[in-house]
């Protein structure tokens, strides 16, 4: 099947993205580690998979880019030249490039400086050799590594031989496992060769004499056959070679007739190998061979029809999908009231099908949205790197709970607002070495960035062993600024709060990284455009901690319906604990002040009636729903409780959007509007009236 | 009790449980004595319950060494089945002919399981 070929660049784009990621946080490992083979084998094979892949979509200047990276790290894997920091600085700057290059931008002078800085590293007396074309080897390297990135499930035929050395037992090796798991693989055929085996007279018993020819059919990729062979490849021969492509030997029938006819010949030339495999090849599948290639066309090589098991989805229509989602959702709130007015049972039995089967789909479509965060951390690896660097700091990154999932939006939305939060953290949280050592602390400071599921929310902290905040500098700039009068006495989580207004910034130095303080209010912004909240935990001298807590997911919560007046509310349920009844003799016996006894424990209540003024009597009997935030229990009194409901979260626009209390709307099987309840927010109200009966005891 | 017994009307190595590295110098040994009249001997592995590659290995050298002789090896009893799955993962059921006489069957192949 013939891609289109502008389908097909799009593809090997996003392939590209793949490689590049991977390629970075290699070249970062192998900073750390610059006499690990495997590290330098991986950024090698990245460049290889990148020329080989770029030649035959069209992209040549990344093609002839990477070559000349390749062979740099050709001349590092033999042994030629070492990994140093200026190595890795321009393969990170090369791997920058390659980003502009697949979209396109001219960047020939800035790659042919770093070609040219690379050269200048290479020791004298070695000589930069450079291969003239990209042969068509080279492009099966490619699609091999595709293959493997793909997880196609058509098999590739290769041919092993394996010589193990004749000491292979006495280490306690059996071949015969290294075979199993080359069963393991797939299609196996093995042939075992025996004229090394000497007369009974001349035989070491417990030496192994054997070698076999394999031909094995697997769409593992060749990096999974040599997994096989790691522990024993010092000390064997092992030759792998790839036969046929994808798809066109099947079975293992055919499999072990390849084997026959290649031990029966035993050595035999490329030639040869091939009158062999083309009687097996299957018909009109194969592509032309021993061409050297300049362009895809000329190399006939065509993107084949296989069977994946991921496929890439533009994100657009995963919204769409997510969208059409909440509209069937609030579609089968209705068919349920109808239903339920209607009293007929086939309807009604029809209804709860539907129930089951939206709620479902809602599941199935959020769940497709998840991504674990630790896509966003690993970016950050680099900044801290960099930047670090560049401001003459020792820092170092780690992370925790990178498998935390959150919906895609959210964490395409969090990446400005890290980015500022760990520059903060490097360019005014982390101490020059110098200032840590005359502190006690050690030299290179550290911040850890972690993730964790709170109920149906995610906390993200940013928190770092530096300096802390300084709440003097802070109200001193607050009061020069005109924010707060000298006199204001504040509680330290207000002080908190100064640093995300417009323009705040105790920094005496504005830097290329921060100080102009336009970063914390932005931050917060996007945080509270995600429903969302930041807090601020500080030591001075100790370090900070930024809490951001976003929303597992913006679209879709399992909420309660309660009713005040003519109106219904929505609540998360998952914050809701319990609902109790308050009788009017209750409220006399606590003196008309909003608390109640939970079976000992006194929690306090916020009345929604007069907190929205809600015209009218309440009922005699009314409804408090105990809900939980973080480790405060309270309770929202209602006139009734209507009970739970699939709500799709709308946002309330930019003229309400900043009412208290309220954080979105839903839409009702009747169509009439509820609106969702804030809690947290509601809190702060009910914090309010403790402190009220706390100052009144007083 | 020797895990061999020589039959001296025909002498046919029998083959305990164990066909393999645990026992290799002892079976080397044996076929060696086996092969000492003549290079005619038969094998019973009807009770081979545990082979490796050494004992086949070990069985492909007797087979070349008889042959060497003048004389050849046969299989006496049946093959069990630890030695039919043995021959079939060490990829010596795919073998048809010797790897060093080419015009003769390979033994191991040939071995009817």
């Amino acid at each position: 099947m013939n891609l289109d070929i502008e389908q097909a660049k799009a593809m090997f784009r996003e392939e590209a993205c793949e490689i590049l990621a991977e390629l970075e946080s290699s070249l970062l490992e192998l900073e750390k580690s610059p006499d690990n083979p495997e590290l330098v084998d991986s950024v090698f094979r990245a460049m290889h998979t990148m020329k080989g892949t770029g030649s035959m979509f069209g992209f040549d200047r990344i093609s002839e880019f990477t070559h000349q990276l390749e062979t740099a790290f050709d001349l590092i894997r033999d042994g030629q030249m070492k990994v140093t920091k200026p190595m890795i600085d321009l393969t990170l700057r090369a791997r920058d490039l390659l980003f502009k290059m697949l979209e396109d931008e001219d960047v020939s002078a800035e790659t042919e400086g770093i070609i040219n800085s690379i050269k200048a590293l290479v020791p004298d007396g070695v000589v930069w050799s450079r291969p003239s074309k990209v042969k068509k080897a080279d492009l099966d390297a490619a699609l091999a590594s595709r293959e493997a990135l793909a997880e196609t499930s058509e098999p590739a035929a290769y041919r092993i031989r394996f010589q193990p050395s004749k000491g292979l037992m006495s280490t306690g090796t059996n071949p015969l496992f290294l075979l199993r798991e080359l069963r393991e693989l797939g299609d196996c055929a093995v042939i075992a060769h025996t004229e090394k085996i000497p007369l009974l007279d001349a035989i070491d018993p417990e030496a192994c004499y054997a070698y076999w020819d394999i031909v094995l059919l697997t769409d593992k990729g060749l990096d999974a056959i040599r997994g096989v062979f790691i522990f024993v490849e010092t000390d064997s021969k092992i030759r792998i070679e790839k036969i046929a492509e994808p798809g066109e030997i099947r079975g293992l029938d055919a499999a072990e007739k390849i084997c026959e006819a290649i031990a029966e010949r035993g050595d035999i030339s490329p030639d040869e190998l091939e009158g062999i495999i083309s009687q097996f090849r299957l018909a009109d599948e194969a592509p032309d061979g021993g061409a050297e290639c300049e362009t895809p066309e000329e190399a006939g090589i065509m993107q084949k029809d296989w069977t994946v098991a991921s496929i890439r989805v533009p994100a657009t229509r995963l919204d769409a999908l997510a969208d059409l989602v909440g509209e069937l959702v609030t579609t089968q709130a209705r068919l349920t009231q109808i239903s339920a007015l209607k009293k007929d049972p086939e309807l009604t039995k029809i209804a709860e099908e539907v129930e089951h089967l939206t709620e479902e789909l809602r599941d199935n479509t959020m769940s497709i949205r998840m991504l674990p965060i630790g896509t966003t951390f690993a970016k950050f690896r680099r900044l801290v790197r960099d930047l670090s660097g560049e401001l003459g700091k020792e820092v170092r990154l780690t992370t925790e709970g990178a498998e935390t999932e959150l919906d895609k939006t959210v964490i395409e939305k969090l990446d400005e607002p890290l980015v500022h939060l760990i520059r903060n953290c490097i360019d005014h949280g982390i101490e020059p070495p110098e200032e840590r050592r005359n502190a006690g602390k050690p030299e290179r400071g550290t911040i850890i960035l972690s993730a964790a599921h709170s109920g149906g929310d995610v906390l993200i902290t940013i928190a770092d062993d530096g300096r802390g905040l300084d709440f003097a500098a802070i109200r001193r700039k607050a009061v020069e600024r005109g924010m707060i009068e000298e006199s204001s006495e504040l509680a330290e989580e207000e002080i908190h709060g100064l640093v995300f207004m417009p323009g705040f910034s105790t920094s005496t130095n504005v830097t290329s990284v921060s100080g102009r303080g336009v970063g914390m209010d932005v931050v917060k912004k996007r945080i509270d455009s995600l429903r969302g909240s930041v807090s601020i935990e500080s030591k001075k001298g100790e370090g900070t901690s930024i809490i951001l807590k976003l929303p597992l997911t913006l679209a879709i919560i399992e909420g309660l319906l309660v009713r005040l007046g003519g109106d219904v509310f929505a609540m998360p349920l998952f914050m809701v604990e319990e609902c109790i009844e308050l009788t009017a003799s209750d409220s006399e016996r606590t003196h008309g002040r909003n608390i109640v006894n939970v079976r000992g424990e006194i929690v306090p209540f916020i009345r929604l009636r007069e907190y929205f003024f809600i015209p009218g009597e309440r009922p005699p009997i009314e409804q408090v729903a105990i809900v939980r935030e973080a480790e405060r229990r309270f309770g929202i009194a209602v006139d009734t409780v209507i009970g739970e409901h699939q709500t799709v979260i709308k946002s309330l626009g930019k003229y309400y959007k900043n009412i208290e209390g309220v954080s979105g709307a839903t839409i009702l099987g009747d169509g009439t509007v509820a609106l969702i309840l804030d809690i947290p927010r509601l809190l702060k109200m009910v914090e309010f009236e403790e402190e009220a009966v706390n100052s009144e005891q007083d | 009790m020797s895990p061999i017994e020589s039959r001296k009307e025909r002498p046919v190595l029998v083959f305990d449980e164990r066909l393999d590295i645990s026992r290799a110098k002892e079976i080397r040994d044996a076929l060696v004595r086996a092969l000492g009249h003549g290079g005619e001997a038969g094998i019973d592995i009807s009770k081979v319950e545990s082979v490796d590659l050494t004992g086949l290995q070990l069985v492909c050298s007797a087979c070349r060494t008889a042959s060497a002789m003048g004389g050849g090896i046969s299989i006496s009893g049946d093959v069990p089945d630890a030695v039919c799955a043995a021959l079939r993962e060490y990829g010596f059921s795919l073998r048809e002919t010797c790897s060093v006489r080419e015009a003769e069957k390979c033994f191991l192949g040939g071995l009817k399981c």
